[in-house]
């Protein structure tokens, strides 16, 4: 009987496993000066996930973290314009990639940086024909080199900001089977909830991912005037969804939370005693205290 | 994917890269080490692009990937913060605009031996582009339908390097 694929060691020549065990390892290397990895995921697009990724990422700078932000968007990045970093002159040398440096030290890689011009989208060199076939390659190995290929240094916590939908979660998974935690953004509506419902499922039933928790976005609007609270979405709150994970935080719709994203400032920097700030900064601490809690780790003195 | 020779029941073993086509196709030929027979391997542009993307290449690596080499090499239109990156020294680039250019090029048509390519492959990532044009150049000018060794050298005498 001839012989079959798995009686055959090797790949005559190109040893491709090799080559990718090889990338794996360095990102394996990399990912050794990382205490903590968190993945901030939704099921749907608009819920405010970068916003809540931008504030997570400034709470824990503000406890002395010291803290990286991926921007796993690769279509559609915006978390250089929400740390004011865009325009950032990349520098490369032997050893990977310098991010650039937001508020309060918070490091950050995003495909924004590596674009020539605002109006310039994601194109990559080759066949212009059915390239459904290897665009989530190509973007699958950008984010493994977002991993690998940056000078994170030593860190306290890496912050993934995924992009909508949950087939990155599984990316996710592949690169980082030690995923530390998910945190999953959705707004009240029963839309949004439906499609969390189904990335809940997929991230801690399927790829077996500690999920932290939920946050339930633009749950309510203070009126500026009065500071009454309304609810912004109706009534669909996540209490009546069977999600079966802990809620860390229903934050209030801000205006000025949207306009300090556009200034590149994060808003809890300049809003933290506000409600929709509050809520932040306790959404913050249990997110620290699940992994303090689940993995034992010390906790760092504040910011001054 | 892996090839058996049908006659001596062996593993081929990868043998020559006939280089890529101008609409991105390639082929890589294959070799019995027992009868010597060959199959020639013809990859369409699709399935060419898909090893691309996965950052690995046909053949084997003969070293160790540069840092953010496949998105540097692959990006259509960088900015120019990412074609001006600095050599481990802190130097600036002087080939940035070379390479950036470079990076729209078509595929030329030349084939490439296996020991050409692991030359080449020494070569720094961001120089790589500019390095290939350069010699393919020369070997076009030459009439040269293969780029081998001996090629890259004459290339480089020319060149003064």
């Amino acid at each position: 009987m001839p012989k079959r694929y798995r009686d055959i060691a090797g790949d005559g020549g190109s040893n491709v496993a090799g080559q990718v065990a090889e990338q794996m390892a360095r990102l394996k290397a990399r990912m050794a000066g990382v205490k903590y990895t968190v993945a901030v995921m939704s099921g749907k697009g608009g819920v405010g996930k970068s916003t809540i990724t931008t504030n997570l990422a400034t709470f824990f700078a503000m406890q002395g973290w010291r803290v990286g932000v991926v921007d796993a968007d690769i279509n559609g990045p915006s978390l250089a314009k929400m740390f004011g970093v865009r325009g950032h002159q990349l520098r490369l040398d032997s050893s990977g990639v310098l991010p650039a440096i937001g508020p309060l030290g918070v490091q950050l890689i995003s495909m924004d940086l590596f674009l020539a011009e605002d109006k310039t989208p994601v194109v990559w060199d080759g066949p212009t024909a059915e390239t459904f076939l290897w665009r989530g390659t190509m973007e699958m190995h950008t984010l493994r080199e977002f991993l690998s290929d940056v000078q994170w240094g030593t860190l306290d916590i890496l912050l993934i900001d995924l992009p909508p939908g949950a087939d990155r979660m599984s990316t996710m998974r592949d690169l980082l089977p030690d995923l530390h935690g998910t945190v999953v953004v959705t707004i009240p509506s029963a839309v949004s909830q439906l499609v969390v419902l189904k990335s809940i499922t997929l991230a801690r039933d399927l790829l077996h991912t500690p999920v932290i928790g939920l946050v339930e976005n633009m749950t309510s609007y203070v009126c500026p005037t009065c500071e009454e609270v309304h609810p912004l979405f109706g009534q669909a709150s996540t209490d009546d969804m069977p999600l079966g994970v802990p809620l860390l935080g229903r934050i209030p719709f801000d205006p000025r939370m949207a306009a300090a994203g556009d200034q590149g400032t994060p808003y809890v920097l300049e809003y933290g005693a506000s409600p929709a700030g509050q809520a932040l900064l306790q959404m913050g601490e249990r997110v620290r205290t699940f992994l303090e809690t689940v993995h034992e780790e010390p906790a760092r003195s504040p910011v001054s | 994917m892996k090839f058996v020779c049908t006659e001596c029941d062996e593993p081929m073993k990868f043998d020559q890269n006939g280089g890529l086509d101008e609409d991105g196709s390639m082929a890589a030929t294959f070799r019995c080490p027992s009868c010597e027979w060959g199959v020639t391997l013809l990859i369409n542009p699709q399935e060419t692009q898909k090893v691309r993307s996965l950052g690995v290449k046909i053949g084997g690596a003969t070293v160790p990937s540069q840092p953010m080499e496949m998105l540097q090499t692959h990006l259509a239109k960088p900015s120019e913060a990412m074609a001006e990156v600095s050599s481990a020294s802190g130097c600036s680039c002087p080939f940035s605009a070379l390479v950036q250019d470079t990076f729209n090029t078509t595929p030329s048509n030349l084939r490439w031996s296996v020991e050409a390519e692991q030359r080449l492959e020494r070569a720094p990532s961001f120089v790589r582009p500019m390095v290939r044009r350069g010699i393919e150049e020369f070997a076009r000018e030459q009439g040269y339908a293969e780029i081998t060794a001996q090629v890259m050298d004459e290339a480089r005498t020319r060149m003064g390097m």
